[in-house]
């Protein structure tokens, strides 16, 4: 192995990071074989990757036990704590020693006290050398059992597999700080290492050969179960836990002309759910109270909430299920040949968050990029990015930095990025003719009145003391960085100016980074594709909703048909969706996680569009059978995640439930498919245009596909 | 006619950014304040019974951004609203000068067809003050709108007269009671505030 990295510890020794003594290799099933040996984790330089992080096991009696190494081995193992050694023999019988690079998946396989060891099988991705199962003999090791009793005292019996803890699953904790795990669907003891999306897809239960016809029919029944147990805890939890009562509710629910309401219930009376529903005593003496004709279409609404809510249980466990009803859904079935399987697959499976440890490995040494940036994008789209990550993720994603730059160019950058702003900021803030000027104190007037009211529930945001009076003066020492943000942008960009909404945008930055300047260049990278929805003749909002239009006629001309035949196919009802990018609608967490995967462009600059289209398909049926007036599809849509309160959040203002409101995972799930469906319908469309004959296709649609971001600015400073 | 065919009405209010068309919203509907409260963007949509009279209506509250170029939306909100509120705040000259503005586009869209509502809130801050109770009589009288009030959302005070005095102008208490005019004694669930004594001061 040639180590042509300068950079190594002292007397070329190495780092070991994790030992467990007691691990056998059972070369027989005579018990006097049995091998006892070392299980170790190293880093072979200090500035050595994740990846390069090496994992081995020796003999113990290949280990001289007078030698440094040994006293090494046993020290790491009994504290816990990293410690310098010569690196061990890998020559010895069975010895290994293989990168985490060359890691391909870890089983588990747990003990049964008194009958066998726990043990894990190791699989490298070359496939060829055959690594030995390597035993946990827990009642030897020190470390463990110290571990077990003090878990025993906590009450902390399952280890990191969910099964009972042993010395196989406190290694796979520890393996967890430098790879990624993926526990796969198919065998729930096997584990992936860093795995690919590929790798995902091929261990996904859709690609099992394996199970039984029998087996499969089994499953099905237990999961049908759990569904309907969800069912009617629903059903028990509006009664008991609900605070408002059953007759407010139903008074504020629109009135359906006889005629729709009897068609409404027969479609209904079809529906198990809403039978289930309406068989309930309570729901029975609400029927038959003056009251029941609102009833009975509250009901229509709370048997659809119910549904998508049993729907959503089983996706997780029913994931065959969910992939079909899907795939009925929108018309993409396999006969048609629009999507492949694989793209169904990876929309589908694609909800696995980047972790640190993954995006580190993207990065060479000198923090260079080392995959493509088109596997960064498509890898963050499905899934989006953990929050430790995320801030350093979207000043790449935004295009503070380029993609093509080292650690070192980085650091250069951020320097001139930050005398660039210092420079922005002292032409207004040492200036005293500009502050004097009418529209400059017009703006800070209206920056001031929306940053008091921005965001004030998270804790970095609120008042320094809780009796102080803002009318006077705003004193939170981040809310005055907002408004010098904001000042300085105005100086970057004179002829915007402040329009509400864009606190919104700035405010989520700010929290990520808490840094003025980091914060100002995302914020105007940010702006570049949002300043059209900000535009004095609203004309960039206006060309995304004449493009909604466009794309639902397209996609759902059934649904279509309807909002067109009750006035309502203007899609204003989009508007703060689209302005603030879903911003108002979710809770923090969640709205963050969609920004990463919007932010990415993978599946065009346009994605949201996919997204409120989404929407639409998943309430295709309650829209065209339930509503037929304006208001009542303005009120559909404001209130779709209004079961949300600002509160719903923790410290570091990740959401308490955010599933719970608004099954983001799903509607992404439907807006990749629906934006692949309409991709090679596009497609399919064009093959058959002859050429020198106009496209059906408006020029609006087929920007969709376009990767590169919209960007219209104002072209003069206008008041207002 | 079964009670359960309640009548519905769309009030949307309207006025400048930062006047309170928001907080008096709030106020009628959870009798609450707060200064907090992020700004409107796009259209917010809320509706709420009222028993007046031994009759029930509903109302059906449409709130809208207040920032100039937030406004080539809001035709398609005012279209068949029966009440159009219009706030502007006692202590911004600027917002009662624009009043004008609003109330024409109200007609535009509407025609006669829509009773007008002129509000001057934030009556509690005094000192403030630079549109006096005059002055907003005589514009309400102007532009002819039925209904004319000072407001504090932050005190709560006149807020229930507000709602109160709109609902009576429905077809449903025409027959009642004659429209912006006090009827205490017809009231069952509001308290009434005393709107005669207009001192800026509340009881709460
Ligand atoms: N002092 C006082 N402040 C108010 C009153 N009503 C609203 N405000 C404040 O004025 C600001 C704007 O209120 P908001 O309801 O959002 O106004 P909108 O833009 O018209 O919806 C907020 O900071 C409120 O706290 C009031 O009656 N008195
Ligand atoms: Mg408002």
């Amino acid at each position: 192995m040639s180590s042509a990295d300068p950079s190594t510890y002292p007397g070329g020794q190495i780092n070991f990071l994790y030992v467990k003594s007691k691990v056998y290799i059972h070369p027989s099933t005579r018990k006097q074989d049995n091998l006892p040996g070392f299980l170790y984790v190293f880093k072979p330089h200090p500035t050595a990757t994740n990846n390069e992080l090496t994992l081995g096991w020796v003999a113990e009696c290949n280990v001289d036990k007078s030698s440094e190494l040994y006293r090494t081995l046993l020290h790491v193992d009994s504290t816990g704590n990293e410690k310098l050694a010569r690196r061990p023999a890998a020559y010895g019988s069975f010895s290994f020693a293989l990168r985490f690079m060359e890691l391909y998946s870890i089983q588990l396989r747990t003990p049964h006290p008194g009958w066998w060891a726990g043990s894990i099988v190791l699989n490298s991705k070359s496939g060829y050398d055959n690594l030995p199962v390597l035993f946990f003999h827990d009642d030897e090791s020190e470390s463990t059992k110290k571990e077990m009793n003090a878990r025993k005292k906590n009450f902390e019996i399952f280890g990191e597999d969910k099964e009972l803890f042993w010395g196989g699953s406190m290694f796979l904790s520890v393996l967890k700080k430098w790879a990624t795990l993926v526990r796969t669907t198919v065998d729930k003891s096997v584990y992936l290492v860093n795995p690919t999306q590929d790798d995902v897809n091929n261990f996904s239960p859709h690609r099992k050969n394996g199970l039984s016809a029998a087996e499969d029919e089994n499953a099905d029944k237990n999961k049908g179960k759990s569904g309907s147990n969800l069912f009617s805890e629903g059903v028990n939890k509006w009664f008991t836990e609900t605070k408002w009562t059953v007759l407010d509710k139903f008074a504020q629910l629109t009135k359906l002309t006889q005629d729709k309401l009897t068609e409404l219930n027969n479609t209904l009376s079809q529906d198990p759910y809403y039978n289930k529903l309406i068989s309930h005593p309570e729901v029975q003496k609400q029927l038959n109270s003056e009251y029941g004709d609102m009833a009975k279409e509250y009901l229509a609404h709370w048997a659809m909430k119910i549904r998508e809510q049993s729907n959503r249980s089983r996706r997780i466990e029913m994931s065959d299920k969910y992939r079909d009803l899907l795939v009925e859904e929108l018309g993409i079935n396999r006969g048609n040949k629009l999507i492949s399987e694989t793209e169904i697959l990876n929309a589908y499976e694609g909800s696995r968050e980047v972790t640190e440890q993954e995006w580190e490995r993207w990065f060479d040494s000198e923090g260079r990029l080392c995959i493509t940036v088109g596997e960064v994008e498509e890898r963050i789209f499905h899934g989006g990015v953990c929050k430790e990550i995320r801030g350093e993720v979207w000043l790449f994603l935004l295009g503070v930095y380029d993609w093509s730059t080292s650690a070192e160019d980085r650091t250069i950058i951020a320097q001139t990025l930050e005398s660039d702003y210092k420079l922005l900021k002292t032409q207004w803030q040492e200036n005293q003719t500009a502050q004097d000027d009418e529209y400059f104190k017009d703006q800070v007037f209206r920056i001031e009145k929306d940053i008091k009211r921005t965001d004030r529930n998270m804790e970095l945001y609120k008042r320094t003391t809780p009796d102080e009076d803002e009318e006077l003066a705003i004193t939170n020492p981040h809310l005055l960085k907002l408004k010098d943000i904001l000042l300085t942008f105005n100086q970057f960009n004179d002829k915007l100016g402040y329009v509400q909404g864009m606190t919104d945008l700035l405010s989520p930055l700010y929290y990520l980074y808490q840094d003025e300047t980091v914060t100002f260049w995302a914020f105007a990278k940010l702006m570049d594709r949002m300043e059209r929805n900000f535009l004095h003749d609203q004309s960039g909002i206006l060309d995304q909703i004449t493009t909604l239009n466009d794309l639902v006629q397209f996609m759902l001309p059934a649904l279509y048909g309807h909002l067109e035949s009750c006035d309502s196919n203007n899609f204003v009802f989009f508007f703060r969706m689209l302005l603030v990018l879903f911003k108002r609608e979710l809770p923090w967490g969640t709205f963050q996680k969609l920004w990463d995967i919007l932010f990415t462009n993978w599946c065009g600059s346009q994605f949201h569009l996919f997204v409120i289209l989404a929407i639409l398909q998943k309430n295709e049926w309650v829209l065209i059978n339930t509503l037929n007036e304006f208001d009542q599809f303005l009120k559909f849509f404001n209130e779709l995640t209004s079961g949300y309160s600002e509160e719903d959040v923790d410290e570091q203002g990740n959401p308490i439930s955010p599933e719970e409101k608004f099954d983001l995972v799903d509607l992404l799930t439907r807006a990749e498919l629906l934006f692949l469906k309409f991709k090679s319908m596009i497609n399919v469309i064009d093959l058959n245009t002859k050429p020198g004959e106009l496209s059906p296709i408006s020029d609006n649609l087929r920007q969709l596909l376009s990767k590169e971001i919209v960007i219209k600015r104002e072209t003069k400073r206008v008041i207002g | 006619m079964s009670k359960s065919n309640l009548s519905k009405y769309k009030i949307v209010f309207l006025g400048e950014q930062n006047v309170g068309k928001t907080s008096l919203i709030t106020r009628f509907m959870y009798d609450t304040f707060d200064s907090t409260y992020a700004a409107t963007i796009g259209i917010d949509f809320l509706s709420k019974t009222m028993y007046l009279d031994d009759k029930t209506v509903r109302l059906q509250l449409w709130d809208t951004a207040g920032q100039e170029r937030f406004r080539s939306l809001i035709p398609s909100y005012i279209r068949d609203s029966h009440v159009a509120v219009i706030v502007y705040d006692v202590s911004s000259k600027k917002s009662f000068e624009l009043l004008d503005k609003w109330i024409e586009d109200v007609k535009i869209e509407r025609g006669e067809n829509v009773i007008i509502c002129i509000v001057g809130n934030k009556n509690d801050l005094t000192d403030e003050r630079q549109v006096s109770l005059q002055d907003g009589e005589a514009k309400a009288k102007a532009h002819g709108a039925k209904i004319f009030l000072e407001t504090s959302s932050k005190l709560g005070y006149n807020v229930k007269s507000l709602f109160k005095k709109i609902a009576k102008t429905l077809p449903e208490f025409e027959a009642a009671g004659k429209s912006g005019e006090e009827g205490a004694s017809e009231m069952i669930d509001i308290n009434v505030e005393n709107t005669t004594t207009q001192d800026g001061q509340c009881q709460c």
